[in-house]
C-alpha cells in the first residue's frame, strides 16, 4: 500500500514537472545600459544598499510556460537581498503594464498610486503584473486599498523571486485573460520596493527633489513627477536612440505648488 | 587642532542656513505593534526571545510608535519619533499601574515592579530626531544633523547600527557630488555611543565628546565600473590625570584612537561577469591599558587587513546556471570601531546555523535549546550585537579571523531551483599559546571563550589561546512550485558542516604549565586529548501555500544531528583556561524542530505567527580512558580530570515557542 502510494505521488509529481514544463517561445525586450535616471536627472538614494545599476532595466522575457506566463526582468547590477526579504532581492519593485488586446481606448490611462504616471490612450493597459520582494498577499492588500477601482486587473505572482541579475515571476494565462503573450504590448516600469510606503503610494519609493537615504532625487518634493527610475521605450530593442525616447516619454511639468501641469505619458513596446 | 575641527563644522552648518519662506508641512505617522510570545520555559523577563538581561518567552504587550516629519521650508525638513519599547511591558501590568517604590543601593536602580520601573510603566521616549538642509548651493547637496542609522557608509567601517533602536546614534552628514552625480561623497562626525564602542565595552569616563569621523567618496565614472574610497577615524579621550593645573583647562588625552582605510570596486567588462574587490585596513591603538579580557575589542594596539574578492558568473555554457564565487581574508587583528555589530552579512558563506547560537544549548538558557531560526550572517567585528531578538530572526556571527573561499552555484532545471555551497574556511587565529612570544597575553578578549559557533561555541568568540582548526561547509538548498490550486511551494536543504581543531599542538605546552597558564599541564596526557572534531548535518523538508488571498500558510521540519568530539575525559579546562566551562558536550546530538508559520494581511493590518516545536536529546560518549563510577545517589557516570560528574544517561530536551505579532501602521 505505501509503495502504491509513494508510486502515485512520484508520478503526480513527475506529471506536474513535465506540465509545467512545456513552454513556447520567448518574447525578448531590451533597454539601453545607463538609462536609469527616469526622465534624464533622477538620482539614487544615498543608503549603500543602492548599489548602481539596481534600477537599470537590461531586459525583459515574457515565456508562456504550460498555462502560465513567465516574466522575468534583468539589470544592470548583482541582486543582494540586505533587508532579508528571502526571495533574493529587495530594493527592486517593477510593474509590467501589458496592452493585451492592442485596442486603442481600451483598458486604463491611469497609472498605479505611487508612479505619477499616466498611459497614451491608444496604449492603454489592461493587465498588470507587480513583482515585488514583499508576500503576495501584502501586495495585493495594499492594492486592495489604494488601487480598488484597479484590483482586477492587478496580478502577482504566488512567488517573485531574484537570482543573479534577474528577477522573475509567473501569473496563470488564463489570468491574463488568455491569447498569446507574443501579440501583447508591454510598458516596464523600475520602482523601489518601499516597506514603509507613504499613505497612499503602491509600496513604492518616492522621488523627491533631492536624494535622501531612502528616496531617489532629481525630481519633485510633490507628486507632479513620475516616480519611476527606468522603463522600455522605442521598439525595446536597447538602441541609444531609447534613452532619449524614455526621457521624453517622462517629461512633466509642475506648477508651483506642486500640483501637475503635464503628466508624464507612457506609450508600450510590441514586437 | 581640536578648536579648529569644531570650528570647520560650525563653519559648515552657519554657511548653509538658509532663508525661510512659508512652506511649513507636518506629517503625522506611527506604527502600533503588538507582540505575543509563549514558550513552555515560562521566562517574564522582557518581549524578547532574547535581551540583553531580560529573555522572555512569555506574555503579550504593545510598542507605539508616534513619527514626525515636515518641511519647514522649501530647504529645511525634519523627523522626530516617539516610542515606547516593549521590555517588559506585559498587559498583564495594567499599563505599570501601582507598585510601591523601592531603591536597591547595591545596584543603585529601582528594583519596583509598576508605576515606578521604567520597564515596565510603558513609558514613551524620545527616539531621535534630525534636521536635514537642502540649501540648493553647488558644492553641496545636503546635511544632516540629528540621529541616523548611518547605513550611507559601509559594514567593515561604519556599518548600520542598530542598538536598540536604529537611529539611537547622532552625529553630523554632509553629502554632495560633482562630475554629473557621477561622484559622491560623504563626511560624517559620529558621536561615539558610551555603552559599546570601546574597550571593556565603554568609552571611559570622559565620553561627551567622543566621536568618529568618517569619509567616503563614490564614483562610477561608467557604467560597468563603480569605485568606493572610504576613511574612518575614531577617538576616545579620557582627562589627563597628569594635568593638576586646572587654570589653563583642563588636558586631555587619548584613550583609543581608530583608523580605517577602505577601498572597493565593481567591475562588470561582460554582461555575464562580475568582478569585486574590498580592502580594508585598521591601524588600532589603545592606550586603556585593561586587563580584562572581557572586552568587545583588543587589548592591545594592531594594525590588520581584511579583504574579499567576488566573481559573479551570471552566465555559462548550461542554461540557467551561475556561480559567485568569493575568497576572503579577514584579518586576525582587524578592528573597526564602528563596523557592524548585525545589521549585515558581510560574506557569502551561510556560515553556522542560529539553531545551536544558544552558547549553552545543553543548558538551555539564554534564547534557549532551540536558537535562532535560519543561518547565521557575519560581520567583520566580534562586538557582535545579538541582543534585543526573537527567536524568528538570524543570529550574527563574528569573521574576525576567516580566511578561505565559498563558491555558490545556482542552477533553475525545469522549475526546480537548486542553490549549493561549498566552503573552505581556515583561521587567522590559528596560533599556540595566543603568541608564543607571549603566552600570558591578555590582548585577546575571550567573551565567551571556545571560538567557533556551533555545539559548545560562542557567535562573538574569534579567540582561543590554542587552535589549529579547518571547517568545511557543504548545502544544497532547492525550491519547487507545483502548479497546483494556487501554487504548493515545496522547499528543503541538506547542510554538512567538519570543523577540526587540533587545540594545543606542541609538546612544550603539555610540559610547562608556567608558562601557559591556560592549560594546567596535569590535565593533559597526550595532544590528541583536547582535539576537537564536529561532523554536523542538518535537513528542512516544507511546503508553503496561499490559503486565501490574504493568508499564507507554511509548515516545515528540520533535523539536526551533530557528533562531537570535543576532547577526551582527560581534557577538562578549568574555568577562566580561556576555554568554555560549560557542561561536557561530547557525544550525539540529535534535535528535530517542527514548525507552523502563517501571514495575514487585511487592509493595511499585517499579521504574522510562528510556532515551533522541538524536541532533541544528547547521548554522552566518553573518549579515552574513563571508569564509570556511582556518583553516590545510584546514576553512573564519569568523573572527569577537574572533579565535574557526568551522568553516562541520555538526555532529552523539549521546546516549544510561539510568537504571534500584528502591526498596523498609520
Amino acid at each position: 500500500m505505501v509503495t502504491k502510494i509513494r508510486g502515485v505521488l512520484v508520478v503526480g509529481l513527475l506529471s506536474a514537472i513535465l506540465a509545467s514544463s512545456a513552454w513556447a517561445a520567448t518574447v525578448t525586450f531590451k533597454d539601453p545600459v545607463g538609462d536609469d535616471n527616469g526622465p534624464g536627472n533622477y538620482t539614487y538614494p544615498t543608503d549603500a544598499v543602492y548599489t548602481p545599476g539596481s534600477f537599470d532595466i537590461t531586459q525583459f522575457d515574457v515565456t508562456p510556460k504550460g498555462g502560465n506566463v513567465n516574466f522575468a526582468v534583468s539589470v544592470n547590477s548583482k541582486l543582494e537581498d540586505p533587508w532579508g526579504m528571502g526571495v533574493g532581492f529587495a530594493v527592486q519593485m517593477i510593474f509590467i503594464f501589458i496592452d493585451t488586446d492592442n485596442k486603442p481606448g481600451s483598458g486604463h490611462t491611469e497609472g498605479l498610486p505611487g508612479l505619477n504616471i499616466q498611459f497614451d490612450p491608444a496604449n492603454a493597459w489592461d493587465k498588470v503584473v507587480i513583482l515585488s520582494p514583499q508576500k503576495q498577499a501584502r501586495v495585493l492588500s495594499e492594492a486592495r486599498i489604494k488601487a480598488p477601482n484597479l484590483i482586477k486587473d492587478i496580478l502577482v505572482p504566488n512567488r517573485t523571486s531574484g537570482s543573479g541579475k534577474t528577477i522573475e515571476g509567473s501569473v496563470k494565462l488564463a489570468d491574463l485573460g488568455g491569447g498569446d503573450p507574443a501579440q501583447w504590448s508591454y510598458q516596464v516600469i523600475m520602482q523601489s520596493n518601499e516597506g514603509f510606503p507613504a499613505k497612499t503610494d503602491l509600496l513604492t519609493r518616492k522621488v523627491n527633489e533631492y536624494e535622501g537615504q531612502h528616496r531617489f532625487g532629481g525630481g519633485n518634493d510633490a507628486d507632479c513627477d513620475p516616480h519611476v527610475m527606468d522603463l522600455l521605450a522605442g521598439k525595446g530593442e536597447g538602441k541609444p536612440e531609447e534613452v532619449q525616447l524614455q526621457h521624453e516619454m517622462l517629461k512633466y511639468e509642475c506648477d508651483a505648488t506642486g500640483g501637475s501641469v503635464k503628466r508624464a505619458t507612457l506609450l508600450m513596446v510590441h514586437k | 587642532m581640536k578648536r579648529l575641527r569644531i570650528l570647520v563644522l560650525l563653519l559648515l552648518i552657519v554657511g548653509m542656513l538658509p532663508g525661510g519662506t512659508a512652506y511649513a508641512k507636518l506629517d503625522l505617522g506611527g506604527t502600533i505593534y503588538i507582540k505575543w510570545l509563549d514558550g513552555n520555559r515560562h521566562l517574564q523577563n522582557g518581549l524578547q526571545s532574547n535581551a540583553e538581561n531580560n529573555n522572555g518567552d512569555q506574555g503579550q504587550g504593545t510598542e507605539f510608535e508616534i513619527l514626525f516629519s515636515g518641511t519647514v521650508s522649501e530647504q529645511v525638513e525634519f523627523g522626530a519619533r516617539l516610542k515606547n519599547r516593549f521590555n517588559k511591558n506585559y498587559w498583564t501590568n495594567q499599563g505599570g499601574f501601582g507598585g510601591g517604590y523601592t531603591f536597591d543601593a547595591g545596584s543603585g536602580s529601582v528594583t519596583s515592579s509598576g508605576e515606578y520601573n521604567s520597564l515596565e510603566a510603558q513609558y514613551v521616549k524620545f527616539r531621535g530626531a534630525y534636521i536635514k538642509l537642502t540649501p540648493g548651493y553647488d558644492w553641496i547637496d545636503s546635511a544632516t544633523i540629528g540621529s541616523n542609522d548611518w547605513g550611507q557608509f559601509d559594514a567593515f567601517t561604519i556599518g548600520k547600527i542598530r542598538y536598540i533602536d536604529r537611529d539611537n546614534l547622532s552625529g553630523l552628514l554632509f553629502q554632495g557630488s560633482a562630475l554629473n552625480k557621477t561622484l559622491r561623497w560623504d563626511i560624517a562626525r559620529i558621536s561615539l555611543p558610551k555603552l559599546w564602542a570601546g574597550p571593556g565595552w565603554t568609552t571611559g569616563n570622559l565620553t561627551a565628546e567622543d566621536a568618529a569621523y568618517g569619509g567616503q567618496i563614490k564614483y562610477n565614472p561608467i557604467t560597468n565600473l563603480n569605485i568606493t574610497g572610504i576613511v574612518e577615524y575614531s577617538r576616545d579621550q579620557e582627562l589627563d590625570a597628569t594635568d593638576d593645573n586646572l587654570k589653563n583647562g583642563q588636558s586631555v588625552e587619548t584613550r583609543v584612537r581608530d583608523v580605517v582605510f577602505g577601498l572597493k570596486a565593481n567591475y562588470s567588462p561582460l554582461d555575464w561577469i562580475d568582478l569585486g574587490l574590498s580592502f580594508y585596513r585598521s591601524d588600532y591603538n589603545t592606550f586603556a591599558d585593561l586587563t580584562t579580557q572581557w572586552s568587545p575589542y583588543l587589548n592591545k594596539s594592531a594594525k590588520d587587513n581584511a579583504w574579499k574578492v567576488n566573481i559573479d558568473i551570471n552566465k555559462t555554457f548550461i542554461e540557467n546556471l551561475s556561480c559567485s564565487i568569493e575568497v576572503f581574508d579577514i584579518g586576525a587583528e582587524y578592528q573597526s570601531i564602528l563596523a557592524a555589530r548585525r545589521e549585515a552579512d558581510v560574506l557569502l558563506t551561510e556560515g553556522h546555523d542560529g539553531s545551536w547560537g544558544a552558547r549553552m544549548p545543553l543548558l538551555n538558557n539564554e534564547i534557549g535549546y532551540g536558537g535562532w531560526d535560519d543561518t547565521a550572517q557575519q560581520v567583520a567585528t566580534f562586538n557582535v550585537d545579538n541582543d534585543f531578538t526573537d527567536f524568528d530572526e538570524r543570529m550574527a556571527e563574528t569573521c574576525i579571523g576567516w580566511k578561505g573561499v565559498t563558491i555558490v552555484p545556482k542552477w533553475q532545471i525545469v522549475g526546480l531551483r537548486l542553490q549549493g555551497e561549498f566552503t573552505y574556511l581556515d583561521y587567522n587565529t590559528n596560533w599556540q599559546a595566543f603568541d608564543e612570544d607571549n603566552p600570558n597575553s591578555t590582548d585577546y578578549p575571550l567573551l565567551e571563550a571556545n571560538a567557533g559557533v556551533g555545539i559548545n561555541g560562542g557567535f562573538r568568540s574569534p579567540y582561543a589561546p590554542f587552535q589549529d582548526k579547518t571547517t568545511m561547509i557543504a548545502v544544497l538548498n532547492w525550491a519547487y512550485d507545483v502548479d497546483l490550486g494556487t501554487g504548493i511551494n515545496l522547499f528543503g536543504k541538506f547542510k554538512w558542516i567538519g570543523e577540526e581543531d587540533k587545540r594545543v599542538d606542541e609538546e612544550q605546552y603539555l610540559s610547562d604549565g608556567t608558562t601557559t597558564p591556560w592549560y594546567p599541564s596535569t590535565l593533559f596526557r597526550d595532544l590528541s586529548d583536547d582535539d576537537r572534531d564536529l561532523k554536523y548535518y542538518m535537513g528542512r523538508i516544507g511546503a508553503g501555500y496561499q490559503l486565501t488571498m490574504d493568508l499564507y500558510g507554511k509548515a516545515y521540519y528540520e533535523y539536526y544531528k551533530a557528533d562531537l568530539d570535543d576532547g577526551t575525559v582527560a581534557f577538562t579546562p578549568p574555568a577562566g583556561a580561556g576555554y568554555w566551562s560549560g557542561p561536557y558536550q561530547s557525544g550525539k546530538h540529535i534535535k528535530n524542530k517542527y514548525a507552523l508559520q502563517f501571514d495575514y494581511f487585511l487592509s493595511g493590518m499585517e499579521f504574522g505567527l510562528n510556532a515551533q516545536w522541538l524536541e532533541g536529546k544528547y547521548e554522552p560518549d566518553f573518549k579515552g580512558d574513563y571508569t564509570l563510577v556511582d556518583n553516590g545517589s545510584g546514576v553512573m557516570g564519569v568523573q572527569l580530570a577537574d572533579g565535574t560528574f557526568v551522568a553516562d544517561e541520555t538526555q532529552d530536551f523539549a521546546m516549544y515557542r510561539l510568537k504571534a505579532w500584528m502591526k498596523v501602521k498609520f
